[in-house]
């Protein structure tokens, strides 16, 4: 009986110690800024986590404006071809079930006459890319997003 | 006809003409039900009209139980003397909704409800409010309608300069935008709206526009594709 009792304590322990770490890791993720957070979770996690807030707020900003957008729109990684990782975060808008599919924005960095450095922006379906991505048809780019870290 | 059976005629036409007017001015709301293949809706209907559907279920309510709230929101307004110039569009809780005057909530133009019906937000709330406007017998100005059928396809492209809309005189780089070939010819160049969100990042926002000036006029169905600098000789 005394065993069991002290079987029951020691789990009563460990949970409570287990909650008590959760309920620390949460109220320091919840304390850091977005800054913070990038920085030790990585730019995808951010736009993970906050995009349905960020495009809330730039479909807000462009109605303030008059400039709303007839069509779906979605927040997305930016994924650099070049390096693979994620370099920022873009708006992506068109029609709502092509929208739905796109899961980053590929940046491709080319030249232009010499003079001229173009970034070209591919919503694309995949969470990685390499050679020359495919873009999703009917869906284009709105606004690109850089993290102050 | 003599004056007694005058009197009742006189009287019965008053009668009929008080409920013809009371009818017309009856403002009522109401929620139904509607199954869309396997799926269950909630109808809101003004003096008979559905003014907005609610497409999904959400915090333990159906989708019908939410319709329903919104027809009670709509009737405490109706009760309170609301008339149809008295809904518009706001802000609650950082989110866009449809509100009487006073600011009280009458539903949330959701993201979810939003991109269903193939727009945003805003103008979501503002189809909505354009409709119950109409059902209930007033004017639709202002209110845009719903455009679910914008194409966004790519047939045809072109580079235009981008300005800021601070300062519309001075171009800052360039945008190759896309989108179909009829609604590319009117780009003239693409706006670039500066926000901040939580101090922590920074959105660079591009609107196609047809025209250069502070007050942008979106060009829909067109999109950015690339972004050009130039890089200075030194």
């Amino acid at each position: 009986m005394t065993t069991l009792r002290r079987k029951l304590d020691r789990r009563l322990v460990t949970v409570l110690a287990g909650l008590v770490i959760v309920a620390l890791v949460g109220g320091a993720a919840v304390a850091l800024d977005i800054g913070g957070l990038v920085k030790i979770f990585g730019i995808g996690y951010v736009v993970q986590h906050f995009s349905g807030d960020i495009d809330s707020f730039l479909n807000k900003t462009l109605g303030e404006r008059g400039a709303e957008i007839r069509g779906a729109t979605k927040v997305v990684p930016i994924l650099s071809v070049g390096s693979g990782g994620f370099i920022g975060a873009a708006q992506v808008v068109g029609v709502p079930s092509k929208v739905e599919t796109v899961k980053a924005v590929a940046q491709v960095e080319t030249k232009y006459h010499d003079r001229f450095r173009m970034r070209v922006l591919i919503p694309v379906s995949t969470e990685t890319v390499s050679g020359s991505p495919k873009g999703v048809s009917g869906v284009g780019v709105s606004a690109v997003l850089d993290f102050e870290i | 006809m003599s004056k007694g059976r005058l009197r009742r005629v006189a009287a019965w036409s008053a009668v009929i003409v008080l409920f013809a007017a009371a009818s017309a001015l009856a403002m009522e709301a109401a929620a139904r039900t509607r199954t869309w293949g396997d799926r269950e809706e909630g109808e809101v209907l003004v003096n008979g009209a559905v003014v907005m559907r609610i497409r999904s279920a959400a915090g333990g309510y159906s989708a019908t139980q939410r319709a329903e709230t919104v027809a009670a929101r709509l009737n405490q307004a109706f009760a309170a003397g609301a008339q149809w110039g008295d809904f518009r569009v706001g802000q609650v809780n950082n989110e866009t909704a449809l509100v009487t005057d006073g600011g009280k909530l009458i539903v949330t133009a959701d993201r979810f409800h939003a991109q269903a019906n193939g727009t945003t937000p805003m103008m979501l709330a503002r189809a909505w409010n354009a409709n119950l406007v109409q059902a209930l017998g007033g004017e639709v100005e202002a209110a845009a309608p719903v455009s679910p059928e914008v194409n966004w396809e790519r047939q045809g492209d072109k580079i235009v300069p981008i300005f800021s809309i601070g300062t519309p005189g001075v171009s800052i780089g360039g945008a190759r935008v896309v989108g179909p070939a009829v609604e590319i010819g009117k780009v003239k160049a693409v706006a670039q709206i500066e926000a901040n969100f939580k101090d922590a990042v920074r959105a660079h926002i591009y609107v196609p526009v047809s025209s250069i000036s502070v007050r942008p006029q979106r060009v829909q169905g067109v999109s950015v594709e690339a972004l050009i600098d130039y890089n200075l000789p030194f």
